[in-house]
């Protein structure tokens, strides 16, 4: 059973009067364990189903099967519930809470993770790992880009998701920080993580073992 | 539990550090609601001030006593009262059945010497049941005997001030204390009465039996300034009442005296208290409506510009309850800051201000939980709308909201 499988996914926006199809009946299937790059041109739709596939977004038609189970007719609060406990997002931009420090912005998804276990422990030693176990006090506004983009990974590590869902991570980095964040996504991904990364840089791409191309809302290749 | 503990504080802790991002509009919130707790807490001090003003005139009183205080006439001075009642009303209404005593009272303010000091105090002529109905409890010395009244004894009882004023530490009892030519000797001193609400005391007074008083004090008076009745128990209060007015309007022209039942003080204070509340309770409101006005603005504005956390948020699982929550919960924080700052501007402007109404100072700790009700309903619903605009929010739009 494929950890992720996407059958006839359309999504639609409606501006106005205007429809805009952006995903147009989109299959892909995803097994536990890959590493797949989706990439494309900037507004051909990656975003859009990175949004789908972590359930912060749902589908205008299509089903979604996750771990076999069917999301795409579930509830806010079931979506919620597996945002929290199966799915790791990073984005281009960080999204660090600019008011709670390194610690505390790690552990935001335990506070609505229903049973968090020993969460500031954990967070402790994944800081340690990407090597900012010194940092824990630090605001985000003191830090580089590469450790912001650091932080945000052990955020979405926290609750010990299954998928890394990861936009455009590398997109606000230098090359040096990039080859360390990407370096630890292969490690997690070592590690027994599924994680899809969207990306339209080939050097981000290449650390996928596997590359999808959209291109104006289809699957091309 | 560990666990749920430390996320609740986490929680909080979150909350407090979201509404330090922004000083200037958490303090103005703070400052809204703050103003609408002081003047809520001031209405709670002053109805219980009243009330405990109430119950202590009526329990000076007694519960069944009627009190019918002489009018002055026009030309009233202070030293020459044209008291309007007079022995024969007394003794008329002593005779209404239900009536268990009747006192009347003579006062006069006069200078009182003893060999070596001397100063001005009321000096009052007290009927036997005088001492009893109007609760002066001799606890040095004795009181009157009847022989004392008959035989125009010149013998006083003082109060505990007085003592102190004239003798000092030394014992009073069987010392002289002189008023116009003649010397009374101390045989009593009464238990400390304490003072009225309105600062007067009710310790100075130098106290004569009635025939003694109008034989030396005031030789040719028959009038009274004040007739006190108490009513039997189990006698019909509000009937001797009437029967008692009827009496003396028998007697007199027009009605040129003041009945007081504890009931009317009652009545008075209720109306007063009343008066009050609606004047300080709009106030109130109005101030709590507009720090929650202010409260719920500066929440719009708030979520509004943290479109973006709340998109994260919900991508890191909260769901539109966690969102709500979140947002009430700073608010109720600023509203509970608000409450207890509130709570200590409000018993300052007690400090200050009740003096000026008189009423009595009090400090209730209720007003405290009173406050605290309010500013969390406040908070409550200040919030509610706004919360609810964050928690509807699509995840992703509000994650686009940053540029
Ligand atoms: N809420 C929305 N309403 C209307 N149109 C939208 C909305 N969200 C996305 N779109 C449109 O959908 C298209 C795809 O957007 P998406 O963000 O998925 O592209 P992308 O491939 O991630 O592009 P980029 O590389 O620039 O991030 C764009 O044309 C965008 O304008
Ligand atoms: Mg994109």
């Amino acid at each position: 059973m494929a950890l992720i499988r996407l059958d006839g996914i359309v999504k639609t926006f409606r501006q106005g009067e205007l429809e805009v199809r952006v995903l147009k009946d989109i299959a892909l299937k995803v097994e536990r364990g890959e590493f797949v790059a989706i990439m494309g041109s900037s507004g051909s739709g990656k975003s859009t189903l990175m949004y789908i596939l972590g359930c912060l977004d749902t589908p205008t038609s299509g089903t979604y099967h996750l771990e076999g189970m069917d999301v795409s007719g579930l509830d806010d609060d079931a979506l919620s519930a597996i945002r929290n406990s199966k799915i790791g997002f990073i984005f281009q931009s960080f999204y660090l809470i600019p008011y709670l420090d390194v610690l505390e912005n790690v552990l935001v998804p335990t506070l609505y993770n229903p049973s968090p276990g020993d969460a500031r422990g954990r967070a402790l030693g994944l800081l340690d790992e990407v090597g900012l176990g010194e940092r824990i006090g630090f605001s985000p506004g003191e830090l580089s880009g590469g450790q912001k983009q650091r932080v945000a990974i052990v955020r979405a590590l926290i609750n010990d998701p299954d998928i890394i869902l990861a936009d455009e991570p590398t997109g606000q980095l230098d090359s040096s920080s990039s080859r360390q964040v990407m370096e630890i996504l292969e490690r997690l991904n070592r590690r027994g993580k599924t994680v899809i990364v969207v990306t339209h840089d080939p050097d981000t791409a290449g650390y996928a073992r596997r590359r999808i191309m959209i291109e104006d809302g289809r699957i091309i290749q | 539990m560990a666990e749920s503990f430390n996320k609740a504080s986490f929680f909080t802790t979150s909350s407090l550090k979201a509404l330090g991002q922004n000083p200037a509009r958490t303090l103005f919130a703070f400052l809204g609601i703050s103003l609408g707790i002081t003047s809520l807490v001031f209405i709670v001090a002053a109805i219980e001030g009243s009330n405990s003003k109430a119950r202590h005139i009526i329990e000076m009183m007694g519960a069944n006593t009627i009190f019918i205080r002489s009018g002055f006439g026009k030309r009233a001075n202070i030293h020459h009262l044209r008291y309007k009642l007079d022995i024969t009303d007394f003794k008329d209404l002593r005779r209404i059945e239900g009536v268990k005593t009747a006192a009347y009272l003579l006062v006069k303010m006069e200078r009182i010497a003893s060999a070596s000091n001397a100063r001005e105090s009321m000096v009052m002529g007290a009927m036997s049941t005088f001492l009893e109905t109007f609760d002066y409890r001799v606890n040095r010395g004795i009181a009157f005997r009847p022989t004392d009244y008959r035989s125009f004894a010149k013998v006083c009882i003082i109060g505990p001030e007085l003592a102190r004023f004239f003798f000092g530490a030394a014992n009073p009892l069987g010392k002289f204390l002189r008023v116009n030519r003649t010397s009374f000797r101390i045989i009593g001193i009464y238990r400390s009465k304490g003072r009225l609400p309105n600062g007067m005391s009710l310790d100075d007074r130098l106290i004569l039996p009635i025939e003694t008083y109008r034989k030396f004090i005031e030789p040719e008076y028959k009038k009274v300034l004040g007739i006190e009745l108490k009513v039997a128990p189990g006698a019909d209060y509000q009937h001797i009442v009437e029967e008692a007015r009827s009496i003396l309007l028998r007697r007199h022209a027009k009605e040129d005296f003041v009945m007081i039942t504890p009931e009317m003080v009652r009545k008075f204070l209720n109306v007063f208290n009343m008066t009050l509340s609606i004047y300080l309770g709009l106030a109130s409101l109005v101030a709590l409506f507009v720090g929650g006005f202010v409260l719920s603005n500066i929440f719009f504005i708030n979520v509004k510009v943290r479109a973006w956390e709340i998109g994260i948020r919900r991508a890191l699982g909260a769901n539109r309850r966690t969102i709500m929550a979140q947002f009430l919960a700073e608010s109720v924080a600023i509203a509970l800051a608000g409450a207890i700052a509130g709570t200590c501007a409000g018993f300052l402007s007690i400090y200050l201000v009740m003096p000026m109404l008189g009423i009595p100072k009090v400090y209730p700790m209720k007003s405290l939980v009173i406050a605290l009700l309010f500013a969390t309903a406040t908070g409550l619903v200040a919030a509610i709308m706004p919360a609810k605009k964050a928690a509807d929010y699509r995840p992703v739009e509000a994650l686009r909201s940053r540029l």
